[in-house]
């Protein structure tokens, strides 16, 4: 990155250009992060005096939270739980839409783009959408009918509320990996294809030992990308099911959501939100070791 | 034993045949050069011999038995690519054993083979290295290995040599005439680099537009060129082509446009008609040119570049539109300066107006 | 790679996958031009007997939401419309301007490494509600709750990161010696880098423009927990439609969020080229 024609003084100077960020960052977000971080130590509450005056706890909340607080530690099982099945799913879907569209056919681009679009549609509007669908009266139940399920009521079962988020999911951003693998798989150079071809590779073989491989490091990106959406799902979720029945579809940030701004407890959420953003840091980082050299040589 | 028969290769789309009834034999243990600008039809050619392209009409046979219909892998063929094209997210060890992995080889046998090309080829240091992180002659051998090890009759290379650095694009050069003389394979491979070519080939077929110019010895063919084209293809500078027609005005001359171009001779040449209405094409080699002093000139012109290349300088000389390459060891004309050029009788061609030879030295 | 046509077997795949992925769209749209007899028949009607725009005025027009008479709600759409226009164009201008200057700077003039890209991912990766708190804390001691200034002042933070990083990728791509030409010819630092590097990467530009606005455009948490009485997006309009009238607003809803909708898919499918890049914080560039 550096350039020896750029002498010192010059890189002192253009180094200006890098304040402005830097001062907007810091007032407006690292403050207030760091104001929450100290906030999570503490047993503040808006209904109790101000912040310097409430009572230093320690670790106190974070040990709550680890150790005693089931609500929590289900909605992070939960959550979990609840990307590990989307991401497959959108990685399968995904991933089989990518295959296609390395065939020619017409009206490809206008496929591609309407392939895109669910990605353009607002959570919330999302999340509203799929309500109506799910209504025990909507046009999902009307299909199931015709195959003789009849009066399913998705959002009075826990099971079928978290099977009616998932599809929601999936089907939201299931074009996000479509477009990650897609633009991989047009970058899989082809010479080493023809030359598994040769070496009497069949197109399985061809898949699995040359595609996939050259394809690995886009294919944890698109995973790593769609982890840190999923651990703050809240949006969809909180139109199409309110975390309900009971907690049965509550995730992470809508625990955290609710104990900030239904119960009032602000320091407790800020400690939850901190363990969510060690935990989803410690996971991007593993995830990412085995790529990070082709990543950053793909940056030049 | 290769025989291309009428081999044509057309692609839909677009109007230039790619490959144009190409026929050509490759004797078994023979090394052949396909030389040839960009875009002539020598990959697509490659492509079809090794059965990654269909032809569109002709025949290919391999010992008198056509493969046309043979799937790729079951040719017996291997391909080396320009780019390499190794499985960069394996190591050394299983890109060399991957074509024998996918036979369903034996492990003790792969292993076995593995071992013996990499020593062939100087890579047992680097078995479990992973390819990505090899420099581009190391890949080079790991890609001609992956091909040795499922011990192909025939080894197609292309542009074997052109993205390699200068050293390493010697010492690979090595490498390939000792593979040749060890293991006698049938080489066919493309180039545009004739150096690259006359080093190591037996033959050379040289292509342009889809069509196969002449095939020869190499020796024969830098000395006795039978169409223009490849006068004016191989030789660094090629050979300086002109096209006229012979007079007999103040002697016998060769005129293009406004110029004439003086011959050593006392009537004129043997077996061409003299006369505006009889193009030809006379071709003499810039190694042939000699500067000398203006009563000895054959032709005269102004020096209007100099291109030093260390051991010699090409020189170019203008009168009018017409320009002539020459070399000089010294001394060396001086920009703008007036030289004179001749050559010895037996160093001019004459091709026909069909750009085929008529006779060498006049 | 290896270009061949579809398969037999792969035609009907692909149709009922395009089916899949339009019908929830389709529904929506089909929704907001149902008359209100139509909304929430049983079984559910697929396609209007008779299309109608009347939702849509229904929206602007608050004497006819009350005319509902469901759940209390009384607001038109008209505050939240403007007030979603404004927040989100002005975070965006302020996000990408920013963002501009800071790419240059961590592009020409700074080194990068491994951390820099987790730094500020993890901006991205911290749950909203969380960074929601302390912004609640901090602006209710500041007068900024139930504002735009604050609004956007949130909005500007939290994608300030993700400007400059996608800027970063697209100066990046640039050789430096452009630049540095301009700046021999006697230009300042600053004029070489406004006439030579910002021409050069405006589709960039562009594309980053548009994702920071789509992000904006469709937040809704800081918007929600932000709002009283004088703030309103179209996201929190939506949610409050649900919520306060468990849904049966159907038609008038469904044209909000068809209303919402629009200018995303019309730019997103201008930016289809950056989209990948924009998406993967330039890990992936094509």
């Amino acid at each position: 990155m550096s350039n020896s024609r750029l002498n010192a003084s010059a890189k002192n100077q253009g180094r200006v250009f890098t304040i402005p960020g830097q001062v907007v960052s810091l007032v407006v977000l690292v403050t207030p992060l760091l104001v929450a971080l100290y906030m999570s130590f503490t047993d503040w509450s808006p209904t109790r005096s101000s912040l310097s005056g409430a009572s230093f706890l320690g670790l106190e909340n974070y040990q709550e939270l680890l150790i005693y607080d089931n609500r929590f530690l289900q909605a992070v099982g939960r959550t979990a739980l609840l990307a590990v099945i989307c991401l497959s799913l959108e990685f399968v879907f995904g991933l089989a839409l990518a295959t296609l569209f390395l065939r020619t056919f017409r009206g490809q681009r206008f496929l591609f783009s309407a392939f895109l679009s669910p990605m353009m549609v607002l959570p919330v509007v999302v999340g509203y959408t799929f309500w109506m669908l799910f209504q025990s009266n909507g046009p999902v139940n009307q299909v199931l009918a015709l195959i003789g399920v009849t009066s399913v009521e998705w959002f009075r079962d826990s099971s079928l509320a978290f099977l009616a988020v998932v599809v929601t999911e999936v089907w939201h951003w299931t074009p996000l990996f479509f477009l990650i693998l897609l633009s991989g798989l047009n970058a899989v150079p082809e010479n080493p294809i023809r030359a598994a071809v040769i070496l009497g590779a069949s197109p399985r073989q061809v898949f699995w030992k040359v595609v996939f491989p050259a394809l690995r490091p886009v294919i944890i990106v698109a995973f790593v990308i769609r982890a840190m959406e999923v651990i703050k799902i809240f949006d969809e979720v909180f139109l199409l099911t309110r975390g309900g029945p009971g907690s049965a579809t509550e995730t992470i940030s809508l625990y955290i959501y609710k104990l900030a701004f239904n119960d009032f407890q602000l320091a407790y959420g800020a400690a939850a939100a901190f363990l969510v953003l060690a935990g989803s840091l410690l996971m991007v980082h593993l995830l990412m070791i085995p790529v990070r050299d082709q990543l950053l040589d793909n940056r030049g | 034993m290769i025989e291309l028969i009428d081999l044509t290769k057309e692609y839909p789309g677009s109007s230039q045949v790619a490959v144009d009834k190409l026929n050509l034999t490759i004797e078994k243990g023979e090394t052949i050069a396909l030389l040839g600008p960009s875009g002539c039809g020598k990959t697509s050619t490659l492509n079809m011999i090794v059965g990654l392209e269909k032809p569109s009409r002709g025949d290919i046979l391999v010992n008198g038995q056509s493969i046309v219909a043979i799937p790729a892998e079951k040719r017996g063929i291997g391909l080396v690519f320009q780019d390499y094209a190794v499985f960069t997210s394996m190591t050394v060890a299983g890109n060399l054993a991957f074509g024998l992995v996918i036979k369903k080889t034996p492990k003790k046998e792969i292993q076995a083979v593995v071992n013996e090309t990499a020593e062939f080829l100087g890579l047992t240091a680097k078995l479990n290295v992973k390819a990505r992180y090899l420099s581009g002659s190391e890949l080079q051998r790991v890609a001609i290995g992956r091909t040795l090890a499922t011990k192909p009759s025939i080894l197609l290379l292309d542009e074997p040599l052109s993205n390699l650095e200068p050293e390493a694009r010697l010492a690979m050069r090595q490498e390939l005439r000792r593979l040749r003389q060890e293991l006698g394979l049938t080489i066919v491979y493309v180039t545009h680099d004739q150096v690259e070519a006359l080093s190591l080939a037996d033959r050379l077929a040289i292509m342009s537009y889809g069509r196969l110019i002449q095939v020869e010895k190499t020796a024969v063919m830098l000395e006795k060129p039978q169409k223009i084209q490849v006068a004016q293809f191989l030789g660094d500078p090629p050979m300086n082509v002109f096209s006229g027609f012979f007079h007999l005005e103040g002697g016998p001359a060769f005129r293009v446009g406004a110029v004439d171009f003086r011959l050593p001779l006392a009537s004129a040449p043997a077996g061409v008609k003299v006369g505006s209405a009889n193009y030809y094409y006379l071709g003499v080699r810039p190694e042939d040119l000699s500067f000398t002093t203006q009563d000895k000139a054959l032709f005269t012109g102004q020096v209007t570049g100099l291109e030093s290349r260390g051991y010699d300088c090409v020189v170019n000389l203008s009168q009018k539109d017409l320009e002539i390459k020459a070399l000089a060891i010294d001394p060396i004309p001086d920009w703008d300066e007036t030289a004179y050029l001749s050559a010895p009788k037996d160093k001019f061609f004459v091709f026909d107006g069909s750009g085929e030879l008529l006779t060498m030295g006049l | 790679m290896l270009n061949r046509p579809l398969s037999l077997w792969q035609i009907p795949l692909l149709l009922v996958a395009l089916a899949l992925v339009l019908f929830p769209i389709f529904w929506l749209v089909m929704t907001a031009i149902k008359p209100p007899i139509d909304w929430n028949a049983s079984p559910a009607i697929w396609i209007p007997s008779e299309p109608t725009l009347i939702n849509f005025r229904t929206l602007f027009d608050p004497a006819a939401i009350r005319a509902y008479g469901v759940g209390g709600v009384s607001q038109a759409a008209t505050k939240a419309v403007v007030g979603s226009i404004v927040a989100s164009v002005s975070a965006t201008f302020l996000a990408v301007a920013l963002g501009l200057v800071s790419a240059i700077g961590l592009s020409r003039y700074s080194r990068t490494n491994w951390s820099t890209p987790l730094v500020i991912l993890s901006g991205r990766m911290f749950p909203p509600a969380a960074i929601a708190v302390p912004f609640v804390i901090i602006f209710s001691l500041t007068s900024l709750m139930d504002t735009y200034p604050g609004l956007v002042a949130i909005y500007t933070a939290v994608t300030l990161p993700f400007s400059t990083w996608m800027l970063k990728s697209f100066v990046d791509d640039l050789p430096r010696e452009m630049e540095e030409a301009a700046m021999l010819d006697g230009k300042s630092r600053i004029m070489a880098h406004l006439t030579v590097t910002v021409p050069l990467i405006k589709g960039g530009l562009f594309s980053t423009t548009m994702l920071v606005f789509i992000l904006n455009w469709s937040e809704y948490m800081f918007a929600q927990v932000l709002s009283n009485t004088e703030l309103a997006t179209i996201p929190v309009q939506l949610a409050k439609y649900v919520t306060a009238t468990a849904g049966t607003l159907y038609g008038v809803q469904a044209a909000l969020a068809v209303l919402a909708m629009i200018p995303l898919i019309l730019g997103g499918f201008f930016i289809q080229g950056h989209l990948a890049r924009g998406l993967t914080f330039g890990a992936i560039k094509k």
